[in-house]
């Protein structure tokens, strides 16, 4: 993105969600400023133009969900972006006006030889208020279906946020077509997912750092304790290393399974590092909601669910060293990266 | 803080290539004594063999003998290096950082008599900073060098100066006057001057590379003067940059841990492939890092708390790694195994505490970071 986009953005998410005020939960998508954000076309970015979308690259893109979490922005940022690329990979028309979501969840949903499909897709975020949801079924195509058409179980995650499973019987599609595998999706939206990840950590860094410097204990700042600033340090580093992750991943649209399943397990273990030093160095403030730390750690942990489990991802990775010819060629070479093993 | 992200350029992967090659040559499995990182052996025909490649002193100017490339370029041979455990002991603190120290505040003189040697791995650096009195507390340091005559007469003693006993030169820092800070200065000398006694202190796993310095009315000339009188601080933090932010960080454990994950153990054990791939996923985010703070050293920038930012966290890692393959080994290895390998493992044991200490420990660096972080 260039700077100056990058500035107007961050204006716009500094006056949307402005970072001294308390992270409030969300309602559905309508009570939320989604209106001015798809004004914006910021549900399209990385879509290119001549195919609906808002233009951009996927770099664009990163920074966009980076600003998302550190300002605990309440759309479906990562869901929204990746839909739209989902039906656009697949030579899905994007329409004007129409707000999307992708599951968190697993989709379960059989295609009827009509062409419409039956059964659940869980977690959707926003997916009781959003218009369509995206997902790869199990024949590979990607899917639009109309939430319409859904009966919905609403639910909620750790923040709050509206997380709902939708039901659907014999509902025939809005769209269905080749596209994306259900693999590179997940790729896509977990990078994105640990972009968000970097601007959380980004926000509890300054957060924290600001706190401990204008809280005054024993005749002192509490940042002028050694183990206060213990605290501190390691919350910079996990934000510093995460966003460093996700810039990486930033740096090329194809990515590579072995480096997303590395970064999602680094950026998991990061982010509740973090969120448990934060709440340390903040002591009882940091567990109400009037402060806005709880915004952050609540998100957080949601979102380092939705990373994956972290022991299956370390087996993964392991069992795909033990095969490799040489260790040390997987940590050092940057574009010569083996299949992963399943 | 932000480090910009970075991958290798065609350029860069054709020297790893290079690298990669010529070391499965020179330094065949069994041929060489293994060591852990930056520890390892000192081997001065090596360092010679390594230099003939141009691989030493890669980031100092041509006409002083260097290569003329870039920090990563540097890093990339250091790499390979580090993952074979190779006999780095002689070049290491030069090519690391003596040079680049000499190349930014020596004489021209400076430049000339002593580049070339390093790049041609001739000379061999040691660093004498710590004192018996003066350890992390740096500016507390009492060895002095007053001025005789047109030069310099030193009195004093370094303490846990690795190398000492191998090195052709001693790169010190001592006190000229009584300012804290601007008090020090920093001198090269010759470990060969009369008055100067290197004394080897038994590290702990047997080793004699750690070494005391004594220097007994050690007569130095004013040429022996590295950088301004009173300018030895600055000069001394911005080494410490170079010093921190490597890959030489989180690499102490590559070879066991390369020799580890082929090993029947890891095939067999999902529960060390759990480990393994953790292991894995860190090493390579650090790699990331190092990567982009290269590139920043490359573009001018000293970044001091970066260096200290991934030091920290990485040499931490590298004891909890040392703490994995322990775990999986079984059994307490043995340091005079025929096993080349379970030797090296049980050295690790023995010295993996100094890799939170050496080059600033992890309590320094908290605090060097948080300086940076902490609106007092």
């Amino acid at each position: 993105m260039t700077s100056d986009l990058t500035a107007a953005l961050a204006d716009y998410f500094a006056a949307t969600w402005p970072l001294d005020a308390p992270v409030e939960e969300p309602g559905p998508l309508d009570t939320t400023p989604w209106s001015g954000f798809a004004d914006l076309g910021l549900d399209l970015v990385g879509v290119p133009e001549d195919d609906g979308g808002a233009g951009g690259s996927f770099q664009d893109l990163i920074a966009l969900a980076v600003l998302g979490g550190r300002h605990a922005a309440d759309v479906p940022i990562v869901e929204a972006t990746t839909a739209a690329w989902a039906l656009a990979t697949a030579g899905l028309p994007l329409e004007p006006g129409t707000s999307r979501s992708v599951p968190a969840g697993p989709t379960d949903l059989d295609v009827h030889d009509d062409g419409s499909l039956s059964g659940t897709v869980h977690d959707v975020p926003w997916g009781a208020s959003v218009d369509v949801v995206v997902v790869v079924v199990d024949d590979g195509r990607t899917v639009a279906l109309e939430v319409a058409d859904a009966t919905v179980r609403p639910g909620l995650d750790l923040a709050g946020q509206p997380r709902d499973t939708l039901t659907f019987s014999r509902a025939l599609p809005r769209g269905l077509g080749h596209g994306a595998t259900a693999e590179a999706l997940r790729r896509r939206a977990a990078a994105l997912r640990i972009a968000q990840v970097a601007g959380a950590l980004q926000a509890v860094s300054e957060l924290t750092r600001r706190y401990v410097s204008e809280r005054v204990q024993f005749g002192k700042p509490i940042g002028a304790f050694q183990a206060v600033q213990a605290h501190v340090v390691q919350i910079e580093q996990m934000s510093v290393m995460t966003t460093a992750l996700a810039d990486r991943l930033g740096l090329e649209p194809d990515l590579h399974e072995l480096d997303v399943v590395a970064a999602r397990l680094v950026t998991a273990e990061n982010a509740l590092v973090a969120a448990r030093a934060a709440h340390q160095a903040h002591g009882a403030i940091g567990m109400t909601r009037e402060y806005r730390l709880q915004g952050y750690t609540r998100r957080l942990h949601t979102w380092t669910g939705d990373l994956g489990e972290t022991v299956d991802l370390s087996r993964r990775l392991g069992a795909t060293a033990a095969a490799a010819p040489s260790f040390a060629h997987l940590v050092l070479d940057d574009h010569h990266r083996p299949e992963l093993a399943s | 803080m932000k480090l910009a992200p970075t991958t290798l350029t065609a350029e860069e992967r054709a020297l790893q290539q290079e690298v990669r090659r010529f070391l499965d040559d020179r330094l065949a499995p069994g041929t060489y004594p293994l060591g852990l990182g930056m520890a390892g052996d000192v081997d001065a025909a090596f360092s010679r063999d390594l230099a003939a490649q141009g691989w030493i002193g890669m980031a100092l100017p041509t006409e002083y003998g260097g290569g003329g490339r870039t920090a990563v370029e540097r890093q990339i041979v250091v790499e390979e290096l580090l993952t074979r455990g190779a006999p780095v002991g002689f070049h290491w603190t030069a090519d690391r950082q003596s040079g680049l120290n000499i190349l930014h505040n020596g004489t021209e003189e400076q430049r000339r008599s002593l580049l070339p040697g390093i790049c041609r791995g001739e000379l061999s650096f040691a660093i004498g900073m710590s004192e018996p009195d003066a350890g992390s507390d740096l500016a507390s340091v009492r060895s002095r060098a007053v001025p005789e005559g047109d030069g310099w007469r030193v009195d004093g003693t370094k303490i846990w100066t690795s190398g000492a006993a191998t090195a052709t030169h001693l790169l010190c820092l001592f006190r000229t006057s009584e300012g804290r800070h601007d008090g020090l200065t920093q001198f090269i000398v010759p470990r060969a001057t009369p008055g100067v006694t290197v004394s080897p202190i038994p590290f702990i796993d047997g080793t004699r590379h750690f070494c005391e310095v004594a220097f007994d009315g050690v007569l130095l000339p004013d040429t022996a003067r590295l950088g301004e009188v009173g300018a030895g601080w600055g000069q001394n933090t911005s080494e410490l940059a170079l010093e921190r932010g490597g890959v030489d960080r989180w690499m102490s454990m590559m070879p066991l841990l390369e020799h580890w994950a082929r090993s029947e153990g890891v095939r067999g054990s999902v529960i060390a492939q759990v480990d393994l791939g953790r292991v894995l996923a860190r090493l390579w985010a650090y790699r990331g890092m190092s990567l982009s703070i290269a590139r920043l050293v490359d573009s001018g920038v000293f970044p001091v708390a970066e260096a200290a930012l991934v030091k920290e966290m990485a040499t931490q890692f590298e004891q909890e790694s040392l703490v994995l393959v322990r775990r999986h080994y079984g059994r307490t290895p043995s340091p005079t195994s025929d096993d080349p390998w379970e030797a090296l493992l049980a050295q690790a044991l023995l010295v993996g505490p100094s890799w939170t200490l050496r080059g600033g420990t992890t309590e320094i660096l908290r605090s060097v970071i948080s300086k940076g972080l902490i609106a007092r």
